[in-house]
């Protein structure tokens, strides 16, 4: 173990500017994710305030009476979703109006009579806020007598959907395309340290050093660097959050958790490009020799 | 201990290196392999260690058989399988004492001992007044006694040597030649490929000649090349 651990280091201290530009390499790809992730997840939290704030609003018709008002209250709030109901009269609709008029109020002066319907505001639990949900209990209240319109904001929760939607698509494809790039650069570097001690290799098969031995060092190494990378790319990310939320305080950096399963993954995508390169290379190295003493033993005798 | 069970092997274009070769070491002697370059002494050298297998027949070596021989069980064979080679393969980036512990290092030898272990098959060659220097700063007949201890280091019970002295001025192909007799005496078989016919001792080892692959009496051998021109 000891010896495997010198050995990673030595690879690691060898070859410094190849190794730096590796480790850069990887710091600025899962940077780059990083801040897709983390914008996802802000973005995701703003969506969810405003998805929070959805209500639905049952328009009822003007001479509604006051039981067919509790009558429909009763029936909205047994459909599936509903979580619950708040009758709101013309009288009050015209006062929240004032209130969100202000200084406008005045306008509302050229109106003689109050030209706001009484409404019924309906609160929908968090999971039933689809677009695909709202428009099935909005189909099933509209069939109710004394039901005017509904408003809740149909095509602006369709946007926002889609929007979630091609952000996810994005991370996802970000993704893929840094797990390659952080495999393939892992890979090429691992490479040229395994070829520049094909002596080693060769004489380690001859003293009889298992597999274990010959490619764990180069296996160490590639998540080392995967480790470090993601380490640092956390680690500037974390910073720009910090510098980001003094201007905007509602910002989210990554929980731990997800800061842990972060590194986890930069040094798994290391492994995984080494493992392969180490793999290869080997078997290379080896055939090469094969080929090279045959051509050896081939020239002398002919 | 190691058999050759008609053994053949062809390599790329149907190349015949080995026909039908039937041989057998015994514990603790000192063979020589002799016959011209290509005539298929390494192959056979490489067969012991399992480097390359047979196309045809069987090597048997200790427990090992070439047929049954599982991929993971190479590594277990060659620690008893000391090998030198005419370009003595040491890691230039390491002194001498490293390029002797590195053998042990990598096969898993407890700490405390390859330090003992390492000082020992450095002194059984002659060699450990140079412990500290890098192979560049060593002659031909340094670096192969380098390489010799790190074969013995591992106590293997054969050393394969293939042409063992062949970049090695007379002086050091002299103290080579005793070590490696010195080794034998002490229990080691020695197995050295060689077509430098004036290092061969009748009286201390036995002799095994080869020509396109084949076994042939060493007095064959003798004659043609001697009478045929160099080699």
């Amino acid at each position: 173990m000891i010896y495997i651990l010198q050995e990673t280091f030595k690879g690691f201290f060898k070859n410094k500017s190849m190794n730096l530009i590796t480790i850069g390499t990887i710091t600025v790809a899962i940077f780059i994710f990083g801040l897709f992730i983390a914008g996802t997840t802000n973005l995701l939290n703003v969506i969810r305030i405003a998805e929070d704030r959805i209500e639905m609003v049952v328009y009822l018709k003007e001479d509604i009476t006051k039981e067919k008002i509790d009558d429909l209250q009763n029936k909205i709030s047994t459909i599936l979703g509903v979580q619950s109901t708040q009758f709101v009269s013309k009288e009050e609709a015209l006062k929240q109006f004032r209130n969100d008029l202000k200084e406008d109020a005045t306008l509302l002066q050229a109106f003689e009579t109050n030209p706001l319907p009484p409404s019924i505001k309906v609160n929908i639990s968090m999971a039933f806020k689809t677009p695909e949900y709202l428009k099935e209990i909005s189909d099933k209240i509209k069939i109710f007598e004394g039901v005017e319109d509904i408003d809740y904001g149909a095509e602006w929760i369709k946007e926002l959907d889609k929007l979630v939607k091609i952000l996810f698509f994005i991370d996802i494809f970000l993704g893929i395309i840094i797990i390659f790039a952080s495999i393939f650069i892992v890979f090429n570097t691992i490479r040229l340290t395994v070829y520049a001690r094909k002596e080693q290799i060769d004489i380690m098969d001859l003293v009889g050093a298992t597999e274990t031995y010959i490619e764990l060092p180069y296996i160490i190494e590639g998540m080392f660097y995967g480790f470090l990378g993601s380490l640092i790319s956390t680690f500037i990310l974390y910073l720009l959050f910090e510098t980001i939320s003094k201007k905007i305080p509602n910002i989210i950096f990554m929980n731990n958790n997800a800061v842990f399963l972060f590194i986890f993954f930069g040094t798994l995508l290391g492994f995984i490009g080494s493992f392969l390169s180490v793999k290869q290379c080997i078997n290379e190295i080896r055939e090469m020799k094969r080929d090279d003493n045959l051509k050896r033993t081939l020239k002398k005798s002919f | 201990m190691i058999e050759f069970r008609n053994v053949s092997k062809y390599y790329k274009n149907n190349w015949l290196a080995l026909n039908k070769v039937n041989l057998f070491f015994e514990k603790g002697q000192f063979y020589y392999l002799i016959g011209k370059s290509g005539a298929g002494k390494s192959t056979i050298l490489k067969m012991i260690y399992m480097d390359i297998f047979p196309s045809e027949g069987e090597v048997i070596v200790g427990n090992y058989s070439s047929k049954t021989i599982k991929q993971n069980e190479i590594p277990l064979l060659r620690r008893k399988i000391g090998v030198i080679f005419q370009d003595f393969k040491l890691l230039k980036d390491r002194n001498v004492y490293d390029n002797v512990a590195f053998a042990l290092q990598v096969t898993g030898e407890k700490y405390q001992n390859i330090r003992k272990k390492t000082l020992e098959a450095l002194s059984l060659v002659k060699i450990s007044h140079k412990r500290n220097s890098f192979p560049y700063q060593l002659s031909g007949g340094e670096q192969q006694k380098v390489a010799i201890a790190r074969a013995l280091v591992k106590e293997p019970f054969i050393l394969i040597a293939d042409e063992p002295t062949g970049n090695v001025d007379p002086e050091g192909t002299k103290d080579i030649m005793e070590i490696l007799f010195d080794i034998n005496t002490k229990g080691t078989a020695i197995l050295m490929a060689t077509h430098d016919y004036s290092l061969i001792k009748t009286s201390i080892g036995k002799v095994v000649g080869l020509r396109e692959g084949k076994i042939v009496k060493p007095e064959d051998i003798f004659k043609l090349d001697l009478s045929g021109g160099k080699e």
